[in-house]
């Protein structure tokens, strides 16, 4: 599942980095969109990741780097123009199709992608995992956010403690 | 690119830990809060109802926005701002009732503590519009204010040693009263070194023998300025070399002011709104207007009680006609609103379309009590030379 390559490695063509992930999966893909990583920038820049050498990556597996490579491909010509001022609107209402699409996944896909964005510093990809999540605790009771969240049903002294809970914050359950 | 869910945990866990809790539990603090972060108050509250380890998570999730209505028990407020550890980003109320000034007090009291940045407060008045509650003077210490909205009630005198507020760059007031007067106002002004935006509608100022004291609005870094007050409580200004743009809607505004000195302290806007009795060929004023070469936007309100001199503006007017400064060069948009075609109002326009080389926009609307019909006053319009090539003149009747 590598990122797609570009079939000519020189000649004005885009430079190509190579990430490797925990279970020593390369991943080939444009220097512009693993800079969305502010962690890689400053290796890339350095002109570390290309030929043979790869940037290994020990804290994201292959299953979680694919998914953030094809963030960061998604979105590296919008950050390229500077978060992207002359955007069209077309363009722009493009990219948010796909952002609502991408994180329409298994909750445990959602937290690795968090913790991925996080250690590699991908902003964007942190706060759109980050309001998704909140979206899915919003409006809730604490039985329905337990279960949305993959809670283990409660002990009936922690329903008890919930009712308890729930009596003293009156006003948030309004 | 297709991605197959994972089953692998962020941070290796035994099975049973996991079983125990949400796997939400084992991101990284700082993750957990940016999610939380994102949620409304009372969202965030709930979750501490879902287990153990969540029962104090909420009260320090950093940016909470604390939002009020009317209907919210006031006692839990000042419950949940004791608990709230981090400091208040947003704190707003829309309508504190009387049942809850006593409780405002220890808010504020509170969000002084929390080093609250953005705060609205809107206070109940009497039926007949009357100030009922009094501020706590903690106000005064809420140093970390970035923005103050304050509304319908009246603000004591700052403590001994205040200092100002140093943050501050939003002040808007809105029918509030100052019970030691206005310079209590004007030292607030004056105390935020960072004001760029002002508001002041419906002051209530205590008169001091009959009449309001002078008071002055000086304020260096101030871009916008919004006066709306039915009678002239005698600001001043001073000052003001940022300011951008100014919308002053004062119907009571004395004719006796110097309306040069006024206009000489706005010319640093490229967007002026005045709604108050000023003629638009006023001499004096004009004078200003005329050579304020940043003037972009000027809009007029005209009151129509205000017609005598109309044949001294006219000669005024007329002796300008043979000047050939390089006048009124970047206005781009005039609104005059309420014209009953005076001379004195129609010679202006006159001028101003075959000065303005930059004019796109000219929009006039008739006062309901003009004689001249909407064709009359639209053909004489219509024949006026026009400097600027792109002018469109817009037109309408207060009907």
């Amino acid at each position: 599942m590598a990122a797609p390559e570009s079939g000519d490695g020189n000649n004005g063509a885009a430079r190509m980095v190579t990430l490797i992930s925990s279970d020593n999966t390369r991943f080939e893909v444009e220097a512009a969109a693993a800079s969305l990583s502010q962690t890689l920038q400053l290796t890339i820049l350095d002109g570390g990741g290309g030929g043979g050498d790869g940037i290994p990556l020990p804290n994201v597996d292959s299953a979680t780097l694919s998914k953030v490579l094809e963030y960061c491909i998604k979105h590296a010509p919008a950050a390229a123009n500077g978060g992207a001022p002359n955007a069209t609107a077309v363009d722009r209402a493009e990219l948010e199709r796909f952002d609502n699409e991408f994180v329409n996944i298994d909750q445990s896909v959602l937290y690795s992608l968090i913790m991925a964005a996080h250690n590699l510093e991908i902003e964007g990809l942190q706060s759109l995992v980050a309001k998704k999540v909140a979206d899915m605790i919003k409006g809730k009771s604490p039985m329905e956010i337990r279960r949305t969240l993959g809670f283990p049903d409660p002990t009936p002294e922690e329903q008890a403690e919930m009712n308890a809970h729930m009596l003293e914050y009156g006003w948030a359950y309004e | 690119m297709e991605a197959s869910p994972t089953r692998r945990r962020p941070r290796s866990q035994s099975p049973d830990a996991e079983a125990a809790h949400g796997a939400l539990d084992y991101l990284y603090p700082e993750l957990l809060n940016e999610i939380l972060s994102r949620l409304p108050l009372r969202d965030a509250v709930r979750t501490s109802a879902l287990a153990r380890a969540w029962r104090h998570r909420w009260e320090s999730v950093p940016s909470l926005r604390f939002i009020w209505t009317g209907r919210a028990d006031p006692g839990a407020i000042s419950d949940v701002l004791r608990r709230y550890s981090c400091p208040v980003r947003e704190f707003r109320h829309y309508y504190v009732t009387e049942a809850s000034f006593g409780h405002s007090d220890r808010w504020l009291r509170l969000l002084a503590l929390r080093v609250v940045q953005s705060l609205f407060l809107d206070f109940k008045r009497s039926d007949d519009d009357e100030l009922l509650h009094t501020l706590h003077p903690s106000i005064f210490s809420c140093r970390g204010l970035t923005t103050l909205y304050l509304g319908g009630c009246y603000i004591p005198a700052p403590p001994p040693g205040f200092t100002g507020l140093p943050n501050l760059t939003e002040l808007r007031l809105r029918k509030v009263g100052f019970t030691e007067g206005a310079r209590v106002l004007e030292l607030l002004i004056a105390t935020s070194p960072l004001l760029e935006s002002l508001r002041l509608e419906y002051l209530s100022l205590p008169l001091s023998n009959g009449v309001y004291n002078q008071w002055i609005i000086r304020a260096p870094k101030l871009q916008s300025l919004t006066i709306d007050a039915i009678f002239d409580d005698e600001w001043q200004i001073n000052d003001l070399p940022s300011l951008e743009e100014a919308d002053i809607d004062c119907v009571g505004y004395s004719p006796d002011r110097d309306i040069v000195k006024l206009m000489t302290e706005l010319a640093h806007a490229t967007k002026l709104k005045l709604s108050m009795p000023v003629k638009v060929a006023d001499p004096c004023a004009f004078n200003y207007y005329l050579h304020t070469p940043a003037l972009e936007v000027l809009d007029f309100e005209l009151d129509e009680n205000y017609s005598e001199d109309d044949e001294v503006d006219c000669d005024f007017l007329n002796a300008l006609w043979t000047d050939d400064d390089d006048l009124f060069s970047n206005l781009i948009r005039v609104g005059v609103t309420y014209t009953t075609c005076k001379l004195s109002e129609m010679l202006f326009i006159e001028f101003l379309l075959s000065e303005a080389r930059r004019l796109q926009e000219l929009h006039v609307c008739l006062d309901s009590f003009c004689a001249k019909s909407n064709e009359a006053a639209a053909t004489e319009l219509a024949k006026y030379r026009r400097a600027s090539p792109r002018a469109k003149v817009f037109f309408s009747r207060n009907d």
